[in-house]
């Protein structure tokens, strides 16, 4: 597993939350927006492993709850969860394929918004979408354009971290 | 039995302390979190500054390659149209907000919206005004098109902004050609769903929806934004409509917060 300290995680994590919250709606298309925090989440989950997942994941979700309406920890838990599963699981591929990094990314993303609806179904009570109506309209498309933003991202922050050591085990 | 290992009991404590913060912030609106929100505005007026200059320059980029003797006069030129557009454009937006405050049967305060919620659940946006200039929790919150959604968290400089199409919003609202009354819930989807319109109702594509005016929250009348389909709720005794915003709210840049 690499290494890499927490300073540039979490400043990477606060310059990807603010540039989504002042410029996300920019780069909306047919109103999905990526998920440019949780791109980076999953990143740092694949690299650093299950608990660096875990604390980044967290880290970042509270992050995330400061600026956002919803009850206070919930993107904390849902980060959380996605980081350490992001991190267990990413240990079964090879880390620096391009497919990998989209279908990781697509599924965990598709995993946060239907933990995210299942924690509102919740807290809230029952809401206006059902989880399938949720996923179409909503979750599918943001997923996919999360998943096809964090291929290059993921190549850009491979060489910026210097985490390309995989070739070792080959 | 295997004894779980330090790890696990360390994961299990983060989870069990994240629980603990959910819980007892469900009916609470966190002071740090209004007070954390308000220290971030500025590095967000910051974002949006810098996101206006490239804005201006962008249409030059494709004018560089048209003419090489005549270029940097068209340039210069071409940066003072679009300038004189940007300033018009504002203008004009700036010009409907002050004739609706003008209109308007209630006090409003002109704000600019700084941030939008991080998450892709809740649509929420975060304006530049605060306690300090007059914003109270809980009031009205339109643009020049129609309704926009309420003040949740008002902090000394910014605000939280809860939109209609929030899943957590509700609206009490009529349909403005029969009266008939219900109730506007937010989608995901960036539409708005309202419940409890009557079997017997004529709602029909294309009739306004307008705020009914209960509760004190929202003055009686705004439009709120057009019948979109009708349709009979399954295994309930009303009707539900989707509802399209007067105002698109993805793209909403002024607003007016009610007093």
């Amino acid at each position: 597993m690499h290494t890499l300290g927490r300073v540039p995680v979490y400043a990477t994590i606060l310059a990807a939350l603010f540039f989504q919250l002042a410029l996300g709606r920019y780069i909306a298309i047919a109103g999905a927006q990526p998920d440019l925090v949780l791109v980076f989440v999953i990143f740092f989950s694949v690299f650093l492993g299950g608990g660096r997942g875990l604390e980044t994941g967290v880290v970042a979700g509270f992050m995330k709850d400061i600026f956002s309406v919803d009850v206070f920890g919930t993107n904390a838990l849902v980060l959380g969860v996605t980081g350490l599963a992001a991190g267990y699981l990413s240990a079964k591929f090879f880390r620096e394929s391009k497919r990998t990094h989209f279908f990781l990314t697509f599924f965990f993303a598709l995993f946060s918004m239907a933990l995210t609806w299942s924690l509102a179904r919740t807290l809230s009570g029952p809401q206006t979408t059902g989880l399938a109506e949720y996923l179409a309209v909503s979750a599918v498309p943001s997923s996919l354009y999360t998943a096809a933003v964090s291929v290059p991202v993921f190549l850009k922050c491979i060489d910026l971290y210097g985490l390309r050591r995989d070739e070792e085990f080959l | 039995m295997r004894r779980p290992t330090a790890k696990t009991l360390k994961t299990l404590a983060v989870f069990a302390f994240l629980i603990f913060v959910i819980v007892t912030s469900i009916n609470a609106p966190s002071v740090l979190r209004i007070k954390l929100t308000d220290a971030g505005s500025p590095v967000l007026k910051a974002f949006r500054a810098v996101l206006s200059f490239p804005s201006r320059l962008i249409p030059f980029y494709s004018m560089r390659q048209d003419n090489k003797v005549l270029r940097a006069r068209v340039d210069l030129l071409t940066r003072k149209l679009e300038e004189a557009k940007t300033v018009s454009y504002e203008n004009e937006r700036l010009k409907k907000l002050l004739e609706l405050k003008k209109i308007a049967p209630f006090s409003t305060i002109p704000a600019q919206v700084i941030g939008r919620d991080p998450s892709n659940w809740s649509n929420s946006i975060i304006i530049d005004k605060g306690s300090s200039q007059g914003i109270k929790q809980q009031k009205g919150v339109m643009s020049a098109r129609g309704l926009v959604g309420r003040v949740v968290e008002a902090g000394k400089d910014s605000s939280k902004i809860l939109l209609i199409t929030d899943p957590n919003s509700r609206v009490g609202v009529v349909i403005q050609r029969n009266r008939q009354g219900g109730m506007l819930m937010g989608r995901p989807d960036g539409k708005c769903k309202m419940v409890y319109i009557a079997l017997d109702s004529d709602a029909k594509p294309g009739d306004k929806v307008v705020t009914a005016g209960f509760g004190g929250v929202f003055p009686k009348g705004i439009l709120v934004g057009y019948v979109m389909k009708v349709a009979k709720e399954p295994g309930r005794l009303y009707k539900f409509a989707i509802i399209r915003p007067a105002q698109d709210l993805s793209k909403v840049e002024e607003v007016l917060c009610i007093r």
